[in-house]
């Protein structure tokens, strides 16, 4: 299935794209889409996806639709969803 | 002995041109620390029931942080409080800058300014000798204006400024104090130095800044420079704050024309995105800051060339998105006039984004305006109002008393659209999604304000159902609100605030190898529960009531039209029935006042006297 992911703020700037497709087997997690943007991407390696998990560094969260923050990232990945790569830490 | 702190309290009567000392010991400065917290306790004790925010016996009241001029990183600020002439609640605010350090070398733990000069005056604080100068040749002039000519004048960049614009003349309900370019931005400060004919203050200090333990206090302030370096607060370093309108914009948040709608088609072209690329000068910090979240911007080209500023997220979107503008050229400009008129950029973007919804409505004509026809993204219509704000011209006069008093004043409806709480207009965040945030706010000691809450976390991470409320949410924003609350009173800056291991033993040990006064995790947790009774208390003194911990019409009547948080509006009955949650997590009773119990559980047994009920009493009133 695919997906899109939209990276924001500093994720924007690693990946230096504003989205992406991502292509993932039918069964796929949200960590697996993760470990895709890690091969596509591998600037995001390191200050936002973790290496060896494909966890997301803290401050770090995907969003699907702009409705409802990732907390799994084990849950299953839908095909077409929207996903937000953020660093969302509100404030100033 | 003490170290950091001086224990002297500067009190200075502007009427009688007198000044004096109040001594304080350790016990106190343990209470409240600093910041919001001794400058509460500061405005408690000196801002007699019912007072006129604009009268000569509201006090503005300076606290200095107890990290300031250390090494400690993120620490160099004071807190500023004071009866606020926009909501006649506690107005406490936060700035940091060389100011706030001189203050701390000039010997002083706080200053207390009360009464009303004869004319226009700039007080002198010279270590410990007080002088009242001539104001008069720095009237009209902005506020980095006003600075540098004061210092000019002194002919010392170690004299360091706080200053009103003319704004703060004019008596702008929401005018704020500038320093070094940073802001004692809301509430209204300004409006109450201008009220005592109070241009600027100047500091000078000579002392030496000593801490108790300067080596072990040393290892602490690398460790934290270095997490403050790290991932955690990669965002504030790169983007800075700017970087939320996307996110906003993404999840549905951001405040669009008058917070009638939340996506924002323009969002790209005010983003920090956008600032990175085509504005950016360089990422500016507070003095003593290790992060530097400022993101200087200009304006290269076009009819705004050569405007420059420090922008946040919260200007941006105030001048921004709420009033429909796209054009970053044009929202650096605002935000640029905004400071230097001396105006806070939040209250002052919500209230032209007011006017131009009461025009578009027809509620104000183009004849009220003075012949502008100020729709919605029409930044030249923008710019002028700013200014006709600023110097009360025209409809200008009816909006610089802020959207609350505006709508009042105008009727037909407007009021449904006035988007305040407790008469501080709304931050950035469009609280029907943000549902824990929206109860925060609520009841908020000093109406609309996100840095007080900080439970939109809970919301935007997900940790909660953010389209909902139920009473879990009460102890919830309790927790939030006491954590933001330490942070004001230490004061450490916020971006800070998930840079140590373990917060209350890190931090208490860090402030005992400052001072040497011992102080204990739970010591420490202590203060911020402490502290939030004392602006309470405060309130409740000056008139506070229930019915005031609510929120404006629109959010509750009105669902979000379109974008991810289509249909999103808050439940009146589900707002009350966690509200009440939230007083009972607090422990008041169910009217929201305080028991006397608690008050002298706090160690407040004077407000204990002054404000505090019989929880028996307070439970029948409840049940009525």
């Amino acid at each position: 299935m695919k997906l899109t992911v939209e990276f924001m703020g500093l994720a924007r700037r690693l990946a230096q794209t504003k989205s992406s497709l991502v292509h993932v087997s039918d069964q796929a997690t949200f960590r697996d889409v993760l470990g895709k943007l890690a091969e596509q991407f591998p600037d995001l390696v390191g200050p936002v996806i973790v290496p060896a998990t494909h966890d997301l560094e803290s401050a770090y969260m995907l969003n699907a639709g702009g409705r409802r923050a990732v907390q799994n990232l084990d849950e299953p990945a839908e095909e077409d969803q929207h996903l937000y790569l953020m660093f969302l830490e509100a404030g100033g | 002995m003490m170290y950091s702190y001086t224990g002297k309290i500067l009190h200075v009567d502007l009427s009688t041109r007198k000044s004096w000392v109040q001594e304080v010991d350790a016990d106190f400065l343990k209470k409240y620390i600093g910041g919001v917290g001794l400058a509460t306790r500061l405005a408690y004790d000196n801002v007699p029931p019912g007072a006129d925010p604009l009268g000569p016996e509201n006090a503005l009241c300076f606290a200095c942080s107890v990290f300031a001029g250390t090494t400690m990183p993120v620490g160099t600020k004071h807190g500023v409080a004071f009866k606020s002439p926009l909501t006649g609640t506690i107005g406490d605010c936060l700035s940091g800058s060389h100011f706030s350090e001189m203050f701390r070398r000039a010997g002083w733990d706080g200053i207390v300014i009360t009464g009303k000069a004869s004319d226009w005056t700039v007080l002198f604080i010279d270590d410990d000798d007080v002088q009242f100068l001539d104001g008069n040749r720095y009237v009209g002039m902005g506020t980095t204006e006003t600075q540098e000519a004061v210092r000019g004048h002194f002919g010392d960049e170690n004299v360091r400024v706080s200053s009103i614009g003319p704004a703060g003349e004019n008596l702008v309900r929401f005018a704020l104090i500038d320093n070094d370019g940073r802001q004692v931005g809301r509430c209204g400060p300004g409006a109450v130095m201008g009220s005592k004919k109070l241009k600027a203050i100047a500091v000078r200090g000579s002392q030496p800044i000593t801490v108790a333990d300067p080596e072990e206090l040393f290892k602490e302030t690398l460790k934290l420079i270095e997490t403050s370096q790290g991932p955690g607060t990669a965002k504030y370093r790169t983007l800075g704050t700017p970087s939320n309108v996307l996110n906003m914009n993404a999840m549905g948040v951001l405040p669009t024309r008058n917070f009638r709608e939340t996506v924002f088609e323009g969002a790209e072209t005010i983003s920090g995105e956008y600032i990175e690329q085509h504005h950016k000068i360089k990422s500016v910090g507070c003095s003593g800051c290790s992060i530097a979240c400022e993101q200087w911007a200009e304006v290269r080209e076009g009819k705004y060339k050569g405007s420059r500023i420090g922008l946040d997220y919260e200007p941006l979107f105030a001048v921004g998105s709420n009033c429909g503008i796209d054009s970053m050229p044009a929202v650096i400009h605002m935000v640029q006039i905004e400071d230097e008129l001396g105006m806070d950029a939040m209250s002052c973007g919500v209230v032209v984004s007011f006017a131009m919804e009461c025009y578009e409505q027809g509620i104000l004509t183009k004849e009220d305006f003075g012949g502008l026809e100020p729709n919605f993204g029409n930044d030249d219509a923008a710019v002028k109002l700013i200014e006709m704000i600023a110097h009360r011209e025209g409809i200008g006069d009816v909006l610089a008393e802020g959207v609350r008093r505006a709508a009042e004043q105008i009727g037909k409806g407007s009021e449904h659209f006035a988007m305040h709480i407790k008469g501080l207009e709304l931050p950035g965040y469009d609280v029907r999604s943000l549902q824990t945030f929206a109860m925060g706010m609520a009841v908020g000691t000093r109406g609309g304000c996100h840095n007080r809450a900080l439970s939109y976390e809970l919301d935007v991470k997900g940790v909660v159902d953010r389209f909902s409320l139920d009473p879990s949410r009460g102890k919830m924003h309790m927790e939030k609100e006491n954590f933001a609350c330490i942070l004001d009173c230490l004061v450490l800056c916020k971006f800070l605030r998930n840079c140590f291991d373990d917060f209350y033993p890190d931090v208490a040990r860090i402030f005992t190898l400052t001072t040497g006064i011992p102080m204990t995790a739970e010591e420490l947790e202590e203060v911020p529960v402490r502290v939030h009774n004392l602006k309470k208390a405060f309130n409740i003194r000056q008139g506070w009531t229930k019915e005031d911990d609510w929120l404006p019409p629109r959010v509750l009547k009105d669902p979000i039209p379109s974008g991810p948080s289509k249909g999103a509006v808050i439940n009146p009955d589900d707002l009350r029935v966690t509200i009440e949650a939230y007083y009972e997590a607090r422990g008041w009773t169910s009217e929201g006042l305080i028991p006397k119990s608690l008050l002298i559980e706090l160690g407040l047994d004077d407000i204990a006297e002054d404000i505090g009920v019989e929880e028996a009493v307070a439970d029948i009133a409840g049940s009525e």
